[in-house]
């Protein structure tokens, strides 16, 4: 029951317009005291601490930083936190008001890709800060690559929204975001918070996907590697080719490595920077974005072409699949596609 | 996840909990004791960092018997006058008047002409921005859109990429769970005046 004879809507309005947008918490003060509650959580229940980017579990009698007795203090992290940081900038969850809050770079946007590229207020090159989070709901669909100081390439699908905790945490908030730790994976892990558990990678290319309300179910799809979930202490894992819904079964399916299930992800790749490349890593690159499996009809060819062939422009690649047709003619070469595997031949 | 699945997820040791406390209740823990203590923001982070280690050691001692955010501001309150009494100094001089704030209905809020930067005025708005950090981040993303940014349902509906219907019923269920933090949080100030 309302308590006056004002409409709830308009009481709320008014409170919210009053109050005002809320100052923005600085994302390194909440980091180091939900670091510093992470641990001690992980202390009582005895578990094992993954702080996202060093995956180091805790061994019995190992010290872990007191917490309670002899407190954790956050003045040596702030004076830490200082010497990191990059970039002086103003991080604003609401765009108003309030003093420059400095931060550390945790990410740089790699591609803009959509009509409505400039309405989610980023730009190519553009540094993220440890807190910010990225919507990529406004206007028509718009999706953000994204590379991660852990060296992780990141991409946001349309209609979806992350927060960046820091470079080896991301909050998933909506919709759905692929990562890629690399040929070679990366030097440190990065985990997916969602609101159906975490899910870190073992050296992986996957994609997370919530479902379409809060309620929902999520989707985690395995490309390489494998990836684990954790959720309500249970643990569900994933490998290449796998598909896991996570609702109130927890199922796992198979899932094809490549189609259209990840044309998104392709559309969303940063482009190949051919300058000094050689052709064996342009394919490679192809192989890893579309998921294709790269046949050498001859392996003669392949080792000629490892060690010789280097593009001779720093021409910058669009996607992969566009680029085929192009490039392979021209170091005299042929190609087909079979199902997952793309074969490599001489041209006639 | 009502609050009793959540504190028990975490005692389990269930991390998905632990998310969810973390980003459901740390912000606005924060912003709490960033108010009380003069926006010294060190002293905040020392101050929140150690109530909430602290709450989380202690968490099987919560009965339940008032909200969470109810326990976690008693034990910040706590926390606070522990730190001052160290220092032999009084604490900030900015804690209102715990019962007068606490009698005021929420029609007071928007009916009553305030000047600009009393306590009391200072007082609402930080619980109007500690509910936008309780209530979920969709529901805290329409009703910023809506009310903050004036934007029509027509274009938050075209932003989650949802027909309009949804995105008023969306709508409909955040200033629901704005209201109900909200009625909670006056409340639990209440709960803490007839303790104390």
């Amino acid at each position: 029951m309302n308590r006056t004879d004002k409409p709830e809507t308009d009481e709320i309005r008014d409170l919210l317009v009053e109050a005002g947008p809320p100052q923005p918490i600085p994302a390194a003060d909440l980091a180091a005291i939900k670091s510093a509650a992470r641990r001690e959580f992980l202390a009582q229940s005895g578990s094992t601490i993954f702080e996202g980017q060093s995956m180091t579990p805790i061994v019995e009698g190992q010290s872990v930083t007191p917490i309670i007795e002899g407190r954790f203090s956050y003045r040596p992290v702030l004076a830490i936190a200082a010497t990191l940081i990059l970039v002086l900038t103003a991080v604003w969850q609401f765009r108003t008001g309030g003093s420059p809050i400095a931060t550390t770079t945790v990410a740089t946007v790699e591609l803009l890709r959509g009509e409505s590229a400039a309405a989610i207020g980023l730009e190519v090159g553009q540094k993220i800060s440890a807190g910010e989070e990225i919507d990529t709901a406004a206007g028509a669909p718009t999706m953000v690559a994204l590379r991660m100081a852990s060296g992780h390439s990141v991409r946001l699908h349309a209609n979806s929204k992350l927060r960046l905790d820091s470079d080896g945490r991301i909050q998933l908030e909506r919709g759905a975001v692929y990562v890629d730790s690399g040929p070679n994976g990366a030097p440190s892990s990065l985990e997916i918070g969602t609101p159906h558990g975490t899910v870190r990678e073992i050296g992986t290319q996957y994609e997370v996907r919530l479902g379409d309300d809060d309620d929902g179910t999520m989707r985690v799809r395995v490309r390489e590697g494998s990836v684990s979930l954790n959720r309500s202490g249970e643990i569900f894992a994933a490998s290449r080719g796998e598909e896991l819904t996570i609702d109130k079964s927890g199922g796992v399916d198979r899932v094809a490595f490549t189609g259209a299930d990840w044309s998104w992800v392709i559309a969303a790749a940063p482009a190949f920077d051919a300058d000094g490349q050689t052709l064996a890593a342009y394919l490679t690159w192809v192989s890893r974005e579309t998921g294709l499996e790269i046949v050498w009809d001859d392996p003669d060819l392949k080792i000629d072409m490892s060690t010789h062939s280097a593009f001779s422009t720093a021409a910058t690649m669009v996607t992969p699949e566009e680029t085929l047709p192009t490039i392979l003619p021209a170091f005299g070469l042929d190609y087909r596609i079979d199902g997952n595997v793309l074969r490599v031949t001489r041209a006639d | 996840m009502e609050e009793s699945q959540l504190i028990d997820g975490m005692l389990a040791g269930d991390e998905r909990a632990f998310d969810l406390f973390s980003d459901r209740f740390i912000p606005a823990l924060y912003r709490f004791a960033f108010f009380r203590l003069n926006q010294d923001r060190e002293l905040t982070c020392d101050i929140v960092q150690s109530t909430v280690c602290k709450a989380i050691a202690k968490l099987s001692s919560f009965r339940g018997e008032a909200a969470l955010m109810t326990w976690l501001c008693a034990c910040c309150r706590s926390e606070i006058a522990m730190h001052f009494r160290k220092q032999s100094r009084r604490p900030y001089e900015v804690e209102l008047n715990d019962e007068s704030f606490a009698a005021l209905p929420l029609e007071r809020y928007t009916t009553q002409a305030e000047p600009e930067g009393t306590l009391l005025s200072k007082e609402k708005h930080l619980h109007v921005h500690m509910v936008l950090d309780l209530v979920s981040p969709r529901y805290r993303q329409v009703l910023a859109w809506k009310y903050l940014e004036d934007l029509p349902v027509k274009e938050i509906a075209t932003r989650l990429a949802i027909g309009p219907k949804a995105a008023e019923s969306l709508l409909t269920r955040a200033r629901r769970s704005f209201r109900v933090k909200f009625d909670h949080l006056l409340e639990s100030r209440s709960g803490d005046d007839s303790q104390s």
